[in-house]
């Protein structure tokens, strides 16, 4: 059950997407290998009049915690077998599981096709496990879901559902160079799955300008910092120990990634004087979830709810292909050690219809999806916040401390 | 069916139809000491995710109800194995090998299993001969 969880203004995407000088146009200078445009950060002086986010903890509905699924080699798609039972890996996919769910289906699902099975089980009903039951049925096979949870209380919906493809997907070192083309081609295959969402009742997957607000200028390049000498590595803590281990690929895709547009100061309906704008596809739970499921069941897919306690109990079941998809319960459930939780906290408070943006300020990001404006704090610490955090508790406090930060983004905010 | 017919055996067991018929032997296969120490064990380690009354939330499972049908068929060195290394969730494997077995006689004592004369022992061997249902 992986997701994607993460805000797409992270650090590593301003580093490879940004590169506005004050005054200046500019072209963005890490995005020359893709083949693909490079994407121009243009000074514009007209902003739409834009509705404002309410946002005030009385409006908080529910506060939502999840644990990325963590593999510092990337998502498991490896395959064993169980007696006479081929299991195929689809699980540890970090905070990019939404994002690479097409992707990665598509190459466990070949690998279960390539054994002509009639009959196909998928364990786990989380975006990873459900979408790969729809690949299945999409090349022919009779699927069933063994599941503990249906899709709406799976680890999957307690994720932020961006398009952050990259997001803590592997360590660059573990991971090794042949893992960023499977990447690639997992990202482009999703990226293109989506698209065929688009437009569709509901907005199951969607797109939204973002604003980054700032009261500085936006003209430094926002360059990763060396890690402090004898800090260790994953190599040899066992854990990684700095946000520059951590894998980036999205250079590799950088001719479909949205570039972003600077305002001229004071032209925006917002009090910060700098603001900047990108665009990002991201997903609406309900309702991409709803057409899966619909997907699936009309196509024959079964649900049967069980809870595995051993592995061996897959080479129990009548089908013997199983595509194994349980998320972070692979580390109780299959004892990988190499999971690593990460953990995340949304905020969602109620929905508002008329907004349809997000914004990023003071390490706080709101985006308004159709169940809620989602609101999440980060501590500054890049891709290593949460590292090694298991804890599924809400923290009331955090969820509070970023919506007054959201909600102070909007004082003197200029209305119509 | 089946499943029923434990689950009747099993509150028959835990009392509510004791004064009928002769009392069968049941023996429990935990004593009360041990599940009162298992309930001060989950009050520090568990219950601010599963809940005072075990039913967990919407984010986390219940430890009754649901979890019978799920460990039905299991026996208890899978469950306690189980619970050993993955919880608490934000500590898993910090409990040792006494209060863990506390917890599971907790956790026995809410799904409706009687207590006995003999503690539940942790050595994985002899839990691997004890069904989740008696």
């Amino acid at each position: 059950m992986p997701m994607s969880f993460d805000s797409p203004f992270d650090r590593r995407r301003l580093l490879g997407h940004s590169l506005a000088a004050g005054g200046l146009v500019s072209l963005s200078g890490c995005v020359s290998g893709a083949g693909g445009p490079a994407m121009a950060s243009r000074i514009i002086g007209a902003a739409p009049s834009l509705a404002p986010m309410r946002a005030s903890v009385d409006r908080i509905t529910d506060i939502k915690v999840c644990l990325r699924p963590f593999r510092p080699q990337g998502p498991r798609l490896d395959t064993e077998m169980l007696g006479d039972t081929l299991v195929i890996h689809n699980y540890g996919h970090g905070g990019s599981g939404w994002s690479l769910s097409w992707g990665s289906a598509e190459v466990a699902v070949g690998k279960a096709a390539a054994a002509l099975p009639d009959r196909l089980a998928v364990v786990g009903c989380g975006i990873i496990g459900l979408t790969s039951a729809v690949m299945a049925q999409r090349a022919g096979m009779q699927v069933t879901i063994y599941t503990k949870e249906v899709f709406s209380r799976t680890r999957s919906v307690r994720a932020n559902g961006s398009w952050t493809p990259d997001s803590r997907i592997a360590l660059t070192a573990p991971a090794g160079e042949a893992f960023g083309a499977l990447w690639e081609r997992m990202a482009r295959f999703s990226w293109k799955s989506f698209r065929s969402y688009l437009g569709l009742p509901g907005n199951p997957v969607d797109f939204a300008d973002n604003y980054r607000l700032s009261d500085e200028p936006f003209t430094a390049r926002e360059e990763e910092e060396a890690p402090p000498p004898g800090k260790g590595s994953y190599a040899s803590t066992g854990m990684p120990q700095d946000s520059s281990e951590f894998a980036s690929y999205g250079e590799r895709i950088a001719d479909i990634t949205p570039g972003h547009e600077v305002f001229a100061s004071g032209s925006t309906p917002f009090a910060a004087p700098y603001v900047r704008r990108s665009s990002n596809m991201f997903f609406n739970f309900s309702t991409y979830g709803h057409y899966l499921m619909q997907e699936f069941l009309e196509n024959g897919g079964k649900i049967e709810i069980r809870e595995f306690h051993e592995p061996g109990e897959l080479a129990q079941l009548k089908e013997k292909v199983v595509i194994n998809c349980p998320g972070y319960a692979a580390r109780d459930l299959w004892r990988d050690s190499k999971l690593i939780p990460v953990r995340g906290q949304t905020a969602w408070l109620i929905p508002q219809a008329e907004v349809h943006y997000g914004i990023y300020t003071n390490n706080v990001s709101a985006l308004s999806k159709a169940d809620g404006l989602m609101i999440q704090g980060f501590n500054g610490l890049g891709d290593m916040e949460g590292v090694g955090d298991s804890s599924e508790l809400p923290d009331r406090a955090e969820s509070e401390a970023a919506v007054e930060v959201i909600r102070k983004a909007f004082m003197g905010f200029k209305f119509g | 069916m089946h499943r029923l017919a434990m689950m009747f055996a099993v509150l028959a067991a835990a009392g509510s139809v004791s004064s009928a018929a002769p009392p069968a032997p049941t023996p429990g296969r935990y004593t009360a000491e041990q599940a009162a120490h298992g309930a001060q064990v989950y009050a520090q380690a568990c219950v601010m995710c599963h809940k005072q009354d075990l039913g967990g939330d919407f984010d986390t499972p219940p430890l009754v109800g649901r979890f019978a049908r799920n460990w039905a068929d299991s026996n208890l060195a899978s469950l306690a194995d189980d619970l050993h290394r993955t919880m608490p969730q934000f500590a898993p494997g910090s409990l040792n090998a006494q209060d863990n077995a506390a917890v599971l006689a907790y956790i026995l004592q809410a799904n409706g299993e009687p207590a006995g004369t003999q503690p539940l022992p942790s050595d994985p061997a002899a839990l691997a001969r004890m069904p989740f249902k008696p």
